[in-house]
C-alpha cells in the first residue's frame, strides 16, 4: 500500500530578529492509511512546526520552508495552489489544535462553527449541515441541544470535544492532533482519548498524534517518531521503540517517564539545557545533554541508521547501543 | 433584556439632574443678569426689582432649581431671554437638523473608520497601511474647529464649491459632516486596526483557516465582530466627544442646529436657552450609550449573558431544581 503523507527532508525555519531559528531540520516521516503515529518530542522540538507545515498554516515571514516535500495522497501540498489547499483543509485533513480553551470563535454557536467547515466542503444547504452539526455533537457526547451555545458556556473538556467533532465532521483522511489533551486534567485526557480512538475506528482515519506523554502514545499509537531538534532521531513501530529502544534521547525520555514498578520518587528531569534552535550544537544535535556522548559526536553529525527493518535511529553508535539495550532488557 | 433597559433609562434621571444641576449652578454664579439680559438696561430701579421678583430669582437657589427641574418635567423649559420665544419650540425645530448631523458624522467616522482600519490591519506593513495610519495621525492631531476653517478656505473660498455656511441645500450639509466625521475617525482606525491585527493572531483565526475557509471569510465571519468589541467600547466614549464637537462645528458653519444655539445662547447669557440645549444633548448622548451597550451585547454573547437578570436566573435555577426533584 502507498503512503498517505510522507514528508521528505522537510526543511523550515524562522527568520527573527534575534536570528534564524532552525526550527525542522529535515524531518522525514512516513504514515499508511489507518496508523496513529505518535510524534513524540520535548517543548521546542519542531512538532508544532512541522504539523502547521502539512497544512500550510505557518505565517509566512517569519517561517519560510527551505527545502524538502510534503507528500499527501499523490500531491506534493508545498507546491499545490492555495485554492487547491483550502480545499483540503478541513475537508482531507483535520487539525485539533493543542488548547481547546483559544480554539473555538467565542462570537459564533458552537454549531454553527461545526457547520461551517461542512457548507464549505459538501454542496449542502444552511439546514442540512446544521443537521448534521447537531449529530456530529451527539457522536462526541454533547447533547444537540446545546449546539446553540457559545463557547463559553462550555467546559475545557467538551470544548475539546466540540473541536474534536469540527475536525471530524468532514471524514477527514488525515487527522493532525497537536497534544490534543495537554491543556485538559487527567480524567477528561483519558476520556478524550478513549473517544478519539473509538471514532478512529469507526471511521478509519489516520491520526498524526503530536504530545509529549509516552504513556499517551503507549494507549493510543502503533508508529512513533521521536523528534529531537527539529529531526526524528529514532522511528519504529510501539514494539521497537518501547522494547527495544535505542537512541539515548529516548531512554531519556523513558527515564523521565514516571513508573510504578520502577519505584522513582521524582522524576529525573533530562540534564542540560533543551535545544537551541538558534544556535544548534555541531555534530550530533543531542551530544551536549547525552550521557554517552564520545569526542566524536561533537565533530560527525550522525547518518541515519536501520538498526533493525522499518526502525531507523540517527546516532553514531546506533547499533551498538541497540545491540546493549536488547541485552539489558533481557 | 427589557428589564436591563429600563433599568438603564431610569438610571437617565440621576444622570441628567446632575448635569442640570452643575450647569445651573454654573449660571447661577456667573455674573451676568438675566432682567437685563431680557429687558434691556433702561429699567428704573423699581421696575427692574419687580422683573426680578416676576422671574424668581429672589427666591433660594435651591428653589429656583427645584422650579426649573419641576417646569422640565412638565416639558415646560421657559423662554429665551433672548428672543423670548419657548425654549422647548426652538429645541423641537432645531433637533432634527442636529440628530441628523450626528447621525452623518458617526456614520462617516464608523464606517470609514472601521473599513480603513480592516484594510490596514490586514494589508500590514503595505505602503498603503502606512498611508493610512500616517493619515489618521495627522487627523488627529487637528482640532476640528482649525479643519473646519481650512474646509472653508480650501472649498469655498479657493474653488468656490460649496458654501461656507447655512444649508440652503444639501451642500451646505457636506462640510459640517466632514468635519465632525473626520476628527473622531483616526480614533477608529487606530483602534480597529490593532484590535484587528491582534484579533488575527488569534488561535481561533487558524483554526478558521485549517477548515478550509477563503481569507474573506476568515476577515468579515471570524475576525470582524471580535475585533470590533472594543472597537464598540471606544465609539460609546466617542459620542459624547462627537456631540460636544457637533456645538463647535455649528458654530463655525452658522449651522442651524442644536450646537450653534448653544454657542449663541451662551454668549448672550441666555440661561434658560442654554439649559435646554444641555437638557437635550445629554438625554441624546445617554440613548445613544444605551445604544451601543445593546450593540455590544449583540456583538458579544458573554455580555449579553450579563444582561440577563438575576430574577430570570432565579427563575431558571427553580425551574430545573423543580425537573431535578421528578427525575
Ligand atoms: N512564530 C515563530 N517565530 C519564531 N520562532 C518560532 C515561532 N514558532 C515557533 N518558533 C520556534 O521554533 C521552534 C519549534 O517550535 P514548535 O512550536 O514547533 O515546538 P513544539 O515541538 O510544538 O513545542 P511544544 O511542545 O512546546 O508545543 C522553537 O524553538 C520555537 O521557539
Ligand atoms: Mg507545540
Amino acid at each position: 500500500m502507498s503512503e498517505l503523507l510522507d514528508i521528505r527532508d522537510l526543511v523550515v525555519e524562522y527568520h527573527t530578529e534575534v536570528g534564524t531559528v532552525h526550527a525542522v531540520n529535515g524531518i522525514s516521516i512516513q504514515m499508511k492509511t489507518g496508523d496513529t503515529l505518535g510524534f513524540v518530542g520535548e517543548t521546542g522540538a519542531g512538532k508544532t512546526t512541522t504539523a502547521l507545515s502539512i497544512l500550510r498554516l505557518l505565517q509566512i515571514p517569519p517561517a519560510r520552508f527551505a527545502s524538502g516535500e510534503i507528500w499527501f495522497d499523490g500531491k506534493d501540498l508545498l507546491k499545490v495552489s492555495e485554492k487547491e489547499m483550502r480545499s483540503i483543509r478541513g475537508s482531507e485533513i483535520a487539525m485539533i489544535f493543542q488548547d481547546p480553551m483559544t480554539a473555538l470563535n467565542p462570537v459564533i454557536p458552537v454549531g454553527q462553527q461545526i457547520a461551517e467547515v461542512l457548507i464549505q466542503h459538501n454542496e449542502i444547504t444552511k439546514a442540512q449541515s446544521w443537521e448534521m452539526a447537531e449529530k456530529m455533537l451527539e457522536k462526541v457526547g454533547i447533547p444537540a441541544a446545546r449546539a446553540n451555545n457559545y463557547p463559553h458556556q462550555f467546559s475545557g473538556g467538551m470544548k475539546q470535544r466540540v473541536v474534536i467533532a469540527m475536525a471530524l465532521a468532514c471524514t477527514p483522511k488525515l487527522i493532525i492532533a497537536d497534544e490534543p489533551t495537554t491543556a485538559l486534567d487527567v480524567t477528561i485526557q483519558a476520556q478524550i482519548l478513549d473517544m478519539m480512538k473509538q471514532l478512529k475506528e469507526d471511521s478509519g482515519t489516520s491520526i498524526l498524534l503530536i504530545t509529549h506523554d509516552l504513556g499517551v502514545v503507549a494507549e493510543t499509537c502503533d508508529k512513533v517518531a521521536i523528534v529531537y531538534g527539529g529531526e526524528v532521531v529514532e522511528y519504529g513501530s510501539l514494539e521497537q521503540i518501547f522494547d527495544r529502544t535505542t537512541h539515548p534521547y529516548t531512554v531519556c525520555l523513558f527515564g523521565a517517564l514516571p513508573s510504578l514498578d520502577k519505584k522513582v520518587d521524582m522524576l529525573t528531569p533530562i540534564e542540560g539545557q533543551i535545544y537551541d534552535a538558534i544556535s544548534p550544537p555541531s555534530g550530533c544535535r543531542f551530544h551536549p545533554r547525552c550521557p554517552h556522548a564520545a569526542e566524536e559526536c561533537s565533530k560527525k553529525v550522525p547518518d541515519v541508521v536501520e538498526v533493525e527493518p522499518g526502525h531507523p535511529v540517527r546516532c553514531l553508535y546506533a547499533n551498538r547501543f541497540y545491540a546493549q539495550n536488547a541485552e539489558g532488557r533481557r | 433584556m427589557f428589564r436591563f433597559i429600563l433599568k438603564r433609562v431610569l438610571l437617565f434621571i440621576p444622570t441628567i439632574l446632575g448635569v442640570l444641576f452643575i450647569v445651573f449652578t454654573i449660571n447661577y454664579y456667573t455674573p451676568s443678569d438675566p432682567v437685563y439680559a431680557t429687558y434691556g438696561t433702561n429699567l428704573t430701579q423699581e421696575e427692574y426689582e419687580q422683573k426680578r421678583d416676576e422671574m424668581g430669582l429672589n427666591d433660594p437657589f435651591f428653589v429656583q432649581f427645584f422650579n426649573y427641574v419641576k417646569n422640565a418635567a412638565r416639558l415646560d423649559l421657559g423662554s429665551s431671554y433672548n428672543n423670548k420665544r419657548p425654549v422647548m419650540d426652538q429645541i423641537l425645530e432645531r433637533a432634527p437638523k442636529t440628530l441628523l448631523l450626528g447621525a452623518i458624522g458617526i456614520t462617516i467616522t464608523v464606517v470609514i473608520g472601521i473599513l480603513c482600519g480592516i484594510v490596514s490591519a490586514t494589508r500590514q506593513k503595505s505602503g498603503l497601511d502606512y498611508a493610512l495610519t500616517t493619515i489618521s495621525l495627522i487627523l488627529a492631531s487637528m482640532p476640528n474647529f482649525w479643519l473646519g476653517l481650512m474646509l472653508i478656505i480650501v472649498f469655498s473660498q479657493m474653488l468656490g464649491w460649496l458654501p461656507a455656511t447655512g444649508i440652503k441645500n444639501w451642500t451646505g450639509w457636506i462640510l459640517p459632516c466632514i468635519t465632525l466625521g473626520l476628527g473622531p475617525l483616526a480614533n477608529v482606525v487606530r483602534i480597529t486596526r490593532s484590535s484587528m491585527l491582534d484579533v488575527i493572531r488569534q488561535d481561533y483565526i487558524r483554526t478558521a483557516r485549517s477548515k478550509g475557509l477563503t481569507e474573506r471569510q476568515i476577515i468579515y465571519k471570524h475576525a470582524l465582530r471580535n475585533a470590533l468589541i472594543p472597537v464598540v467600547t471606544v465609539i460609546g466614549f466617542m459620542l459624547s466627544m462627537i456631540m460636544g464637537g457637533s456645538a463647535v462645528v455649528e458654530g463655525i458653519f452658522s449651522f442651524p442646529g442644536i450646537g450653534a444655539m448653544l454657542m449663541s445662547a451662551v454668549s448672550l447669557a441666555d440661561y434658560p436657552l442654554i439649559m435646554g440645549s444641555v437638557l437635550f444633548i445629554s438625554l441624546f448622548v445617554c440613548v445613544v450609550n444605551l445604544g451601543v451597550d445593546i450593540l455590544y451585547g449583540f456583538i458579544d454573547p458573554r455580555i449579553k449573558a450579563q444582561y440577563v437578570t438575576a430574577k430570570k436566573v432565579k427563575k431558571a435555577a427553580a425551574r430545573n431544581g423543580k425537573e431535578g426533584s421528578l427525575a
